[in-house]
């Protein structure tokens, strides 16, 4: 029989009470608006431009065979990489992190020099040029990563960070397989620049003037709802499961050694969030390099892309893009309510999923390259894990790291991996690897990594105590 | 006890996975991608032979015990095989001293001799031809029949584990758009890992037990959505001294009646026109999903989300 208690009627599980002191629904809105508008206009710069941009300006324009232009991409991906850790470490040992007018006012600088950098790409024309002109634009960004990222803890709300993600990751993809596929400097530098020239005075804007809704932004963070990170609550973070409540052995032996419980508990937190950060990191480092290993084979292999991310008609391009702005929502749900152990698992799981598709697609020779069925799976794996990037940073983090947390979220995990995968990638078809071997080497990369996974999620948790 | 158990299993079918995958002998079967493959005059080919690519000749006097699946290449029969032969794809031959002993069913690119020999059923052009398939929805008869199933299904849960159909109606009624996104990743991933796990063919059955567990999944979730409904139902005061609130302290007439009604209702708005299939998958999405996310009941859903606005509450 179902219990039928005044609270538990009908088998229902009491829900929990609703927040209270909220900012008025307007100011978190917009400071979410303006997040999502200036997070997927970055990625569009950094993923469109600066990455395609570059190849066909070092390319066509200054004349440099593909080993140069590589030499270059290395360049641009270690000096912003080193310029994003240097820049997180500053923000939290001066404050910056704390002071969303600072960090408006670099991000508007920033933003403009970028516009200038983007006016200036046609002209380049020597080698010389080219390697400074990708030297600043590694500068713009190495500043810009961690500025933009640690916008998150002024600007959206710890609930609200996965639908922010999902927006970011819906705008930057549903307009990458919808685009005309040009992908040469002088059409990208005109429609950049004419963008960027808005968003520098919008920034500006927000930046100089003093403007209620700034102010109103810039105390948020000083509010646990917006200042600290999911992964920092404990079990309140978590979800998914109801916290477990039992004995944690480490705060038996603190009350055993006679310790202080607290100054053992604050030790704890600690150490449990750099482990967090480290898995994360880790976790997305293996996602980004067998995407980026896989993918860019994948991209040269034109039976795999003809008749779908690069078809003529509309129709296989309309369904991507659709997959992916609906994968970005799913992804984005998933992040606000499942525990990370959960979703981490979706994000690989598909991940490997799909590159066994494309393996088993190749070696059996299923598919006659027009089938969507794996293109639309990978659009779902690559908007998940693209959610879980843009949001989990600041959700391992206080407004005093955000800035070194996302830049190393972005430097050391994402752009080591890419460019580690895409030297491989470069090796591997110089070397004469035929694309069925290339995937399956992929695969060995994947799996394993899944199945440790597997292994970390299956392992017992220690469980911890509800409440002193 | 039990809780060893059930440590243990996960490890057992991963090591059962890991070994079905490791070798080619171990379990029987020989997979050809490419090159040139004889089976010569008095050999034996046991196990199943699987060729997706290159070329196969058996030999006139070879034997060849197990299922022969032709997915690319080519493979010319010319000796005996003691199971089915079927090839969807590729180009098969059949030589005038070739001989099966199961069935035959090959694809557009057959020869055959006039002197081969097929002791069972033989089908060529294997597809589903123009005209054959059933319109969407099947007929009114297959929606009762669903609706009086899920109604079982829904009454045994409320009989034997109500808890767990509280639960799942709880993450189903609760947290709708969470319950429908995790469905669609469910759906998604284990619609490709089953078609992966077929092409394997030592994993067919775990196919089968996979689209088996689907649809169980699937009316399950069904039940608790119907549960969840039936329960706001009971709570709707102008429904307040009927039949229906009768039945609130008798939850396994109330689950049955939920059930029998969200079926009802998903057949009858699946055959709406434009919308209808979208909507009847969405909550099977849902349904889906609330059994995934409370591991079929067996722990409440706790959103996060919830958890963190009581946190900063």
């Amino acid at each position: 029989m179902i219990a039928t208690t005044p609270d538990a009627p009908l088998g229902e599980t009491p829900r929990a009470a609703p927040p209270r002191g909220h900012a008025p629904r307007g100011v978190t809105t917009a400071g979410i608006a303006v997040f999502v508008a200036f997070m997927a206009a970055g990625y569009a710069y950094n993923v469109t431009f600066v990455q395609l941009g570059v190849t066909d300006l070092g390319r066509r324009l200054v004349g440099l065979d593909d080993a140069q232009v590589a030499g270059a991409m290395a360049m641009l991906a270690i000096v912003t990489a080193a310029v994003a850790v240097a820049v997180g470490v500053w923000m939290g040992r001066v404050g910056v992190g704390r002071d969303l007018v600072r960090k408006l006012r670099i991000a508007t600088v920033v933003v403009a020099g970028q516009t200038v950098l983007t006016a200036l790409a046609p002209l380049v024309a020597t080698e010389g040029a080219f390697l400074a002109w990708v030297l600043l634009t590694a500068l713009a960004l190495g500043v810009g990563v961690p500025v933009t990222f640690s916008l998150a803890v002024h600007l959206v709300p710890v609930r609200r960070r996965g639908l922010a993600a999902a927006g970011v990751t819906a705008i930057a993809y549903a307009f990458a397989p919808l685009g005309s596929g040009d992908w040469t400097i002088e059409p990208l530098a005109r429609l950049f620049t004419v963008g960027m020239l808005l968003g520098t005075a919008a920034l500006a804007l927000l930046a100089w003037r003093d403007l209620p809704l700034v102010r109103a932004w810039s105390r948020q963070h000083q509010r646990p709802a917006f200042g600290i990170g999911r992964y920092l609550r404990g079990p309140a973070g978590e979800g998914h499961a109801a916290p477990r409540v039992g004995a944690d052995p480490r705060v038996g032996a603190a009350r055993r050694t006679g310790a202080d419980p607290r100054v053992q508990a604050v030790a704890r937190a600690r150490a449990d969030a750099r482990g967090r950060l480290l898995s994360v990191l880790a976790l997305l480092f293996v996602v980004f390099f067998v995407d980026s290993l896989g993918f860019l084979r994948l991209v040269d292999t034109p039976f795999y892309v003809a008749e779908t991310w690069r078809s003529a008609a509309w129709g296989p391009r309309v369904t991507i893009a659709v997959a992916h702005v609906v994968a970005a929502f799913v992804g984005g749900t998933l992040y606000g309510a499942l525990g990370e152990r959960a979703l981490l698992a979706w994000v690989l799981g598909a991940f490997v999923l799909v590159h066994l598709g494309y393996q088993f697609d190749a070696q059996l020779g299923l598919g006659d390259g027009r089938a969507l069925g794996i293109p639309i799976l990978y659009a779902v794996a690559v908007s998940l894990y693209t959610v879980v990037t843009f949001a989990v940073w600041a959700d391992l983090s206080t407004p005093d790291t955000i800035g070194l947390h996302a830049a190393l979220g972005v430097a050391a995990s994402a752009w080591t991996a890419t460019f580690l995968a895409t030297a491989l990638a470069l090796r591997w078809a110089a070397a004469g690897v035929p694309f069925e071997r290339h995937v399956a080497l992929v695969n060995g990369v994947a799996l394993p990594a899944f199945l440790v996974l597997l292994v970390v999620i299956v392992w017992p948790r220690p469980r911890v105590e509800a409440a002193a | 006890m039990r809780r060893s158990r059930t440590r243990v299993a996960p490890w057992l079918a991963l090591v059962a996975l890991l070994l079905a995958g490791c070798d080619d002998a171990l379990l029987g079967i020989t997979w050809v991608r490419a090159d040139h493959h004889v089976v010569v005059d008095g050999a034996r080919q046991a196990g199943a032979l699987l060729i997706t690519g290159g070329e196969v000749l058996l030999a006139p006097g070879s034997r060849t015990d197990g299922p022969v699946l032709l997915l690319g290449g080519e493979l010319t029969i010319d000796g005996l095989v003691t199971g089915d032969v079927l090839a969807p794809g590729g180009a098969l031959r059949l030589g005038p001293w070739a001989a099966i002993q199961g069935d035959l069913g090959a694809g557009a690119a057959f020869e055959r001799h006039p002197d081969a020999l097929v002791e069972g059923d033989v089908t060529v052009g294997l597809g589903l031809p123009a005209g054959t398939t059933q319109p969407r929805g099947g007929g009114w008869w297959r929606v009762l029949l669903q609706a009086l199933a899920t109604a079982a299904l829904a009454a045994a849960w409320a009989r034997w584990a109500p808890r767990r159909l509280g639960a799942m109606a709880d993450a189903a009624g609760h947290h709708f758009p969470v319950a429908a996104s995790l469905g669609v990743l469910v759906f998604l991933v284990g619609s490709i890992a089953a078609v992966i796990m077929a092409f394997t063919i030592v994993l067919i059955p775990a196919t089968l037990l996979v689209l088996a567990l689907g649809v169980l999944a699937v009316g399950t979730g069904w039940a608790a959505v119907g549960f969840a409904v039936a329960r706001a139902l009971v709570r709707v005061p102008a429904l307040a001294g009927g039949p229906l609130a009768a039945w609130a302290g008798r939850p396994v007439w109330l689950a049955a009646f939920g059930g029998f009604d969200v079926a009802l209702v998903l057949g009858i708005v699946e055959r709406v026109p434009w919308v209808g299939g979208s909507v009847a998958l969405l909550v099977s999405l849902a349904a889906m999903g609330a059994v995934a996310l409370t591991g079929v009941g067996g722990r409440p859903f706790v959103h996060a989300g919830d958890a963190l606005a009581a946190g900063d509450a």
